[in-house]
């Protein structure tokens, strides 16, 4: 009996949507399993935090200091770039790319699983986690949700074998598409010609043609490139630019790409406006037209 | 009922266990709390823990692990029905000949885990022996802090 329902449980998650429902609900019963395992890492994080001796502290602070001076300088050109970039995209006729909206979210669990790298974070639904959304950490791109429960999420790395992303080379724009290899600091990128413009120390950065990652965040570097006659394309290895093992802050990316409807929605807006305006043009002209042949005759 | 008051929380503890964070070398041998706090109840109280008890445990363990939903669920009242068919012989063995019968069917357990996997998904995780050796090696310890919990409680 016990046999035959999980059976037909088991074929109902793989063909069925709505379980869905039924995982998120069962997900709050784990919710607490998850929160209790990682008190012993965040108590060592608070502990850490807290019993630092002052001149260490005025350390890191002379160093936060001028790192946000930095930052500061950089963000004072972003905006002028910004707002260029925007006037040449407008001269293109292209769409005004948008800043995203981000969440700070901490990782409360690693799946015990040796063999998948997949990360528990402290925020889901009631937060407005979606499925598939991306995962930043401050140094580059580390993942995608795939599953959503009501108050954490799980969240699919990029360096597990199971996970692929479109990416381009920075330098020159060459697009490929990086798989995880199943070991946290590589990645590989498949069906890569070897003609293929691609050098040692590129900078990958995703290129969002999955329309699921947002566009031109940085993945990682080309480490090695292998030439081999007797197969098909290169082999190429890269380096994860985020930190997939050690960040215990990400970012959850709220990007206009991931929400295509809504943006798909606004454009047919905006371009039924533009129709009406040039109706209302053309008519007036018309009658404009019109008048001044009257006044003629 | 008042059992359940007992049998919960130690599944509670065997669930945080389960996804504890450890060393990455550690993470192939980690024991399989879960299925151990199982074979411990219906070794113990058969009237009160059995299949369907490892099937409402095994729903959460698939939420617990990702995996699809119902794969441990099955696995587990497997483990359940074969614990109810071998208790009356394992009660008599001591812990050390229990850990060879619990080796058996935490490798039973994962087999079955495994199978369903790559028939339905095309792919699985061929990793029995270690989660089984690591199971072994810990039940005299577990069989025993779990026996004083549950004469502590009365349960």
């Amino acid at each position: 009996m016990a046999v035959f329902l999980s059976l037909s449980l088991l074929l109902a998650d793989l063909y069925l949507s709505p379980t869905v429902h039924v995982r998120s609900f069962l997900g709050i019963f784990i919710t607490p399993v998850q929160w209790v395992a990682s008190v012993p890492s965040q108590l060592g994080g608070w502990a850490e935090d807290t019993a630092v001796s002052r001149v260490s502290l005025q350390e890191e602070n002379d160093r936060l200091r001028y790192e946000a001076l930095i930052l500061k300088q950089k963000v004072q050109q972003m905006v002028s770039l910004r707002a260029e970039n925007n006037r040449f995209r407008e001269l293109l006729n292209a769409s005004e790319q948008l800043e995203d909206k981000v969440l700070v979210a901490e990782l409360i669990g690693v799946d015990p699983d040796p063999y998948t790298h997949q990360i528990i974070l402290n925020k889901g639904s009631e937060q407005g986690v979606f499925k598939g959304q991306p995962i930043l950490d401050a140094y580059g791109l580390m993942g995608q949700v795939i599953e959503v429960m009501p108050y954490t999420s799980r969240v699919l790395l990029v360096a597990d074998s199971n996970h692929a992303i479109p990416v381009q080379v920075n330098r020159n724009g060459v697009r490929a598409i990086a798989v995880g290899s199943g070991s946290l600091d590589e990645l590989a990128l498949i069906y890569v010609p070897d003609t293929a413009d691609i050098r040692e120390g590129d900078q990958l950065v995703s290129s969002g043609l999955g329309s699921r990652y947002p566009k031109g965040y940085p993945l990682g570097q080309v480490t090695k490139i292998e030439h081999d006659p007797g197969q098909p394309f290169a082999i190429v290895s890269a380096r994860p630019a985020a930190h997939l093992d050690r960040s215990r802050y990400v970012l959850l990316v709220f990007s206009e790409a991931s929400e295509l409807p809504d943006v798909l929605e606004k454009l047919k807006a905006q371009a039924k406006a533009k129709n009406e305006a040039s109706i209302l043009e053309n008519e007036k002209r018309a009658k404009g037209s019109q008048k001044s042949l009257e006044e003629d005759q | 009922m008042r059992a359940y008051t007992v049998i919960l929380p130690t599944f509670f503890v065997a669930f945080v266990l389960a996804i504890f964070p450890m060393p990455r070398m550690l993470d192939y041998i980690r024991p399989e709390w879960i299925a151990m706090t199982l074979i411990f109840w219906v070794l113990v109280s058969p009237g009160k823990a059995g299949i369907f008890l490892g099937f409402a445990i095994g729903l959460l363990v698939d939420i617990l692990h990702g995996d699809l939903l119902g794969q441990n669920a099955l696995c587990l009242s497997v483990l359940a029905y074969l614990c109810l068919l071998l208790q009356s012989r394992m009660r008599l063995y001591n812990p050390l000949q229990q850990g060879f019968l619990v080796f058996v069917l935490v490798g039973l357990y994962l087999l079955i885990g495994y199978w369903t996997e790559s028939i339905l998904l095309g792919q699985g995780k061929m990793a029995l022996l270690w989660p089984s050796v690591g199971s072994a090696l810990i039940w005299p310890l577990w069989y025993n802090i779990m026996l004083a919990v549950r004469s502590y409680f009365r349960a």
